[in-house]
């Protein structure tokens, strides 16, 4: 019984219990119809992206500004699979998991642009990466543009693939599909956290020259995390996008990249609580901004943004570990 | 047995070559310096020792066998473990997390609570601020730290580039006096580069005097200190 005390013990711990709750509370929301489908799975799809960014950026404090590419990737690539694949098509009819499956194809082909790219740029430090990786969004932006309005000239105008209704899914499946996403991405980020890549990842962003000579593969970690980070964004791209019933070049958008940069700064970077936390204030600010000040939004939006910027760039989770709770120092526990 | 050798190495970045014909040996237990002014090369043959930088020309071996081309990840898990100059400490981690991450290569980690207990016990001043974050010690502690971080990893080598750098004149004795412990109570190898050149002469087993990317002498510490060039060159005597 030792064991399963541990875990037990183990799992108490704020943030995975922060995660189950989060998880909990979807599943909850849903049974009991509280919210529409869709606004839960916009939700989940922004903390999925979130996180999927914090594994290469919060951890190793590369700065992947271009990262919109592998959603982009990720929502063409599973949007022409179902358009044009019957089996794809008739996997991802039979529900959430069908959906993963034929996403799971998508999220492994963006995943190797990332291990390619990843090797050659990651050479890169600090501006220029995040420069190399607009680049690497732009070429594939042009690329779709100049490729997919061919694939199908009368269907695809303006390189928008447009999900006819035999594609089209029931927004139940998108939502399981998300929820899938979102807990695989977080899970991935807290056992990347725990584990000795994850120490290895930190040590990167403290100093990159010290953890090289201590003995990290800072060349291949800093690649498997791009990778990772690519694979999950890949994933919830091709997920929100199905969800929303077809995909155009606004995929490749650079803003998708502010929101996930905003989100896990709010939140905390390179915390595992972080994008969580970040996800649900960026969420709500956004949406509330959305309705009650349509038109200004976004610039208030900004606003806050830099104030939060200057004045808390640690973010929510940042500023928490730095106290003290009950005699416990909230940094021991807080991942 | 010399733990390290460098083989005439020449070496520089990009165009500029900064290091000619460089050969040095490191013998097993004992401390070896590397003296020279700023810019004669000596954070260079480190990087070279490293691997962060490759030789254009000549050999590095490592226990007799050839290291050129080995990646400085995979020299550290060989046992080459430096300390960098400005200590190069992760300031958001905290002690403890930082001599974790010091046990990083898989040869250490088995070790990781012998080595925990003997780190501690030297430096019992790392103990006490196990829980502080590393950026928030002075600069003796974060020395400390460095060289503890260093131990951590169960080095079979131990480079240590400028460790007297920006400190108080009593706290460089209290850095020397742990290299010499280390070698006489570890009986841990250590290549020491220095600009202090008094005090590293007086901890040296061995040195060689670095100008302008060659080496221009060598010798034991009783040579080195009797030379007459050393000694009007750099000691003001």
């Amino acid at each position: 019984m030792s064991s399963f005390s541990e875990l037990k013990a183990r799992l108490l711990k704020p943030t995975p219990l922060l995660i189950i709750l989060l998880i909990a509370a979807v599943a909850v929301a849903r049974l009991l119809n509280l919210t529409t489908l869709d606004t839960m799975t916009i939700f989940m799809y922004f903390i999925a992206i979130a996180a999927s960014l914090n594994l290469i950026m919060g951890f190793t404090g590369y700065v992947s500004f271009g990262h919109c590419v592998f959603l982009g990737i990720g929502a063409y690539i599973y949007a022409l699979m179902v358009y044009y694949v019957p089996w794809a098509n008739a996997l991802q009819k039979t529900g959430g998991l069908g959906i993963i499956a034929v996403a799971l194809i998508a999220a492994v082909i963006a995943a190797l642009v990332a291990a390619a790219v990843g090797l050659a740029v990651l050479r890169l430090r600090g501006a220029f990466f995040a420069i190399a990786t607009i680049g690497l969004d732009f070429a594939v932006l042009y690329i779709v543009m100049g490729t997919v309005p061919f694939i199908n000239p009368e269907q695809f105008y303006g390189a928008q693939v447009i999900l006819p209704s035999r594609c089209l899914v029931s927004k139940t499946s998108t939502f399981t599909a998300m929820f899938i996403t979102m807990a695989l991405v977080l899970a991935t980020n807290y056992l990347v956290r725990k584990s000795r890549f994850g120490m290895g990842l930190v040590a990167i962003n403290e100093d990159e020259d010290a953890a090289e000579v201590m003995g990290v593969p800072t060349a291949k970690y800093k690649t498997l995390a791009f990778t990772l980070s690519a694979f999950f964004t890949a994933l919830a791209g091709a997920v929100f996008y199905l969800n929303g019933g077809g995909v155009s070049p606004e995929a490749f958008d650079l803003a998708h990249t502010v929101d996930m940069i905003v989100m896990i700064v709010i939140g905390g970077l390179g915390t595992v609580s972080g994008p969580i936390v970040g996800g649900i204030v960026y969420y709500w600010l956004y949406d509330t901004l959305l309705v009650h000040y349509p038109g200004v939004n976004l610039i208030i939006l900004g606003i806050i943004v830099g104030l939060i910027i200057l004045f808390a760039p640690e973010g929510v989770v940042g500023i928490l570990r730095r106290y003290e709770f009950k005699g416990v120092k909230l940094r021991e526990v807080l991942e | 047995m010399a733990v390290l050798e460098l083989d005439k190495v020449d070496t520089g970045y990009g165009e500029a070559q900064a290091l000619w014909d460089v050969s040095l040996k490191v013998q097993e237990g004992g401390i070896t310096v590397v003296l020279g002014s700023n810019g004669a090369g000596k954070t260079t043959t480190l990087r070279v020792i490293t691997g962060i930088l490759s030789p254009w020309k000549g050999d590095v071996k490592f226990l007799g066998k050839s290291i050129v081309g080995t990646p400085p990840h995979k020299r550290a898990e060989m046992g080459i473990i430096m300390v960098p100059e400005g200590r190069r400490l992760w300031p958001q981690l905290t002690v403890y997390e930082t001599l974790e991450l010091g046990a990083y290569t898989n040869r250490a980690k088995e070790k990781f609570s012998e080595n925990l207990e003997l780190v501690y016990q030297l430096f019992p001043v790392l103990k006490e601020r196990s829980k502080q974050l590393a950026g928030t010690l002075s600069g003796g502690e974060s020395q400390m730290l460095a060289i503890a971080r260093a131990l951590m990893s169960s080095p079979r080598i131990l480079l240590m580039d400028e460790p007297s750098l920006g400190l108080a004149p009593k706290i460089v004795l209290d850095v020397f006096k742990v290299i010499e412990k280390l070698r006489d109570d570890l009986k841990m190898t250590v290549l020491l580069v220095e600009q202090n050149i008094h005090m590293a002469l007086q901890i040296a087993d061995y040195g060689y005097v670095l100008e302008q990317g060659r080496i221009v002498m060598e010798g034991t510490r009783e040579e080195l200190e009797r030379s007459e060039k050393i000694r009007k060159a750099y000691l003001g005597l």
